[in-house]
């Protein structure tokens, strides 16, 4: 009893007189504080570097891990469609010459475009040097013939609620596909196969997913993104880039 | 009733004079608001963000505009809690601990090392691992913060600085789900702490087992006004018997006097 409660007397008196505390917490913040300002103003180009390497690591673990060259999956609806190849269909209507319906076979025999360019999704994330294949949304627009009043373009995705938007100077950009292959095989539903817009100059929202029609009007109507808060003229960077 | 500085519940102290029975105040309402409020969003934000991050989750649950939504306006109010805590004249004892978490004495070193016992170091009222844990969890509260306001609401030309919040944002995650984890395991395993960030309060036996330092700083500080000495001096003239349960008494008894 007597011992220990001289102990305690000891303990309590002896915090003041000897070493000062450490401000051990302001350094573990400031710490990760700094890491954190370092890795926001050089995360690019550690992404460029180790990208490969740690998409290695994720895949052989399974865990999808920070920095890895890896798509994410977005679906705006609970669940996502899946639809068969076979039974697909590709609805071209509104201000046009001809309204179209195209199946994969149909755009299988159409000019073949392919490219190899990021994924850019605009809340930071990419992957890059993805290939692309598919028939060029303006060869699409041309088969259609689009009406001269017309000025922009409404895409619908068959989830019922994703919908997308360009202007028709944006939609005849060359690096914009009707992409029916991507990661050098069929695009798969996780994707938004069997067929997705690819807009490579523009942020990944753009690109839209298991697209099943392309209206041609004469107004922009801003799709779901837009209606969240993201810019309609979605430049990667802010800027077009070709 | 409250003595000098530290509140200690009247049933509590009754038995805190001699005995090793009784409890202790161990964190009062405001720092269990913050703590439950704040335990709440942080939930929240691992919830909704595993949705957005996991493709698996992503794929299964979907809705991601809702859940990006949830995610952005949850974290944004974040540090709502511990600001509104340290924003008014509620704050000193939240502020205290707060100083206690940042400033480390040699028995929270020795912690790490596990020599705390054979030192015979006195603890403070957190142990090292509480303190570099509570440490963690603030900045990387702060980190994501930023980086999630980046993601979501920089402008465009940022995007080589989204690509690297985006980074940080996503290790930070791994880092805050493994610190919650490791948290609430604790406190599942140690009840009569985690029923103190319920009740407030912890038993003198466990303040004396686990944390010398801080209980012998209670002890100190029980120092008494001296208007209530005057007061139970008075009383004791006048020939009454002083109030039961009354701390100030017990305290004018105990301290002073060596034993008769």
């Amino acid at each position: 009893m007597a011992a220990s409660g001289s102990r305690q007397k000891r303990a309590g008196v002896s915090k003041p007189p000897d070493k000062p505390p450490v401000h051990m917490g302001r350094r573990t913040m400031l710490g990760i504080l700094g890491l954190t300002g370092i890795g926001i103003a050089i995360g690019t180009k550690i992404d460029d570097r180790l990208g490969g390497v740690i998409s290695d690591i994720s895949s052989t673990i399974g865990v999808p891990l920070p920095g890895a060259d890896q798509f994410r999956f977005y679906t705006v609806t609970g669940e996502y469609p899946v639809i068969p190849a076979d039974t697909y269909e590709l609805t071209v209507d509104g201000m046009v010459r001809e309204p179209l319906k195209l199946n994969i076979a149909d755009l299988r025999a159409m000019k073949r475009t392919h490219l190899v360019h990021r994924f850019q999704c605009v809340t930071g994330w990419y992957v890059p040097n993805v290939p692309w294949e598919g028939v060029r949304l303006s060869d699409v627009l041309d088969r259609a013939g689009v009406d001269p009043n017309a000025s922009a373009l409404r895409f619908f995705s068959a989830d019922g609620v994703y919908t997308e938007s360009l202007t028709l100077a944006q939609a005849r950009l060359p690096n914009i596909l009707v992409a029916d292959k991507m990661l050098d095989g069929n695009v798969t539903a996780d994707h938004g196969g069997p067929v997705r817009l690819y807009v490579a100059p523009m942020y990944g929202y753009k690109s839209i997913k298991w697209m099943n029609r392309i209206e041609v009007t004469n107004e922009v109507t801003p799709g779901y993104w837009e209606d969240n808060g993201y810019p309609t003229n979605a430049w990667i960077g802010g800027v077009p880039t070709s | 009733m409250r003595v000098a500085g530290r509140t200690v519940a009247p049933r509590s102290t009754g038995a805190a004079a001699g005995s090793p029975g009784g409890a202790v105040a161990r964190y009062d309402a405001v720092e269990r608001l913050v703590h439950w409020s704040t335990a709440i969003l942080m939930v929240t934000l691992i919830v909704t963000g595993a949705i957005l991050y996991f493709p698996i989750l992503a794929l299964r649950i979907g809705h991601r505009g809702l859940m990006e939504n949830i995610h952005v306006i949850t974290g944004l109010s974040l540090l709502g809690p511990l600001v509104l805590g340290l924003l008014g004249p509620w704050r000193k004892r939240l502020l205290t601990d707060l100083r206690r978490i940042d400033r480390w004495r040699p028995a929270d070193f020795d912690f790490f090392r596990g020599q705390a016992r054979r030192r015979g170091l006195a603890r403070d009222k957190f142990n090292g691992g509480q303190k570099i844990l509570a440490a963690f969890l603030g900045a990387a509260m702060v980190a994501t913060l930023a980086t999630g306001t980046i993601m979501r609401f920089a402008p465009s030309g940022w995007i080589r600085y989204q690509t690297g919040a985006t980074l940080v944002h996503d290790a930070l995650f791994f880092g805050i789900l493994l610190a919650v984890v490791i948290h609430v395991l604790f406190a599942l395993s140690r009840p009569d702490q985690l029923i103190s960030m319920f009740n407030g309060r912890i038993s003198r036996a466990w303040a004396k087992a686990h944390a010398a330092a801080w209980l012998s700083e209670i002890d100190a500080s029980e120092t008494v006004p001296e208007s209530v000495i005057a007061r139970e001096l008075a009383a004791q003239a006048a020939g009454d018997e002083p109030g039961t349960g009354s701390t100030a008494w017990r305290s004018i008894k105990a301290k002073p006097s060596p034993k008769p």
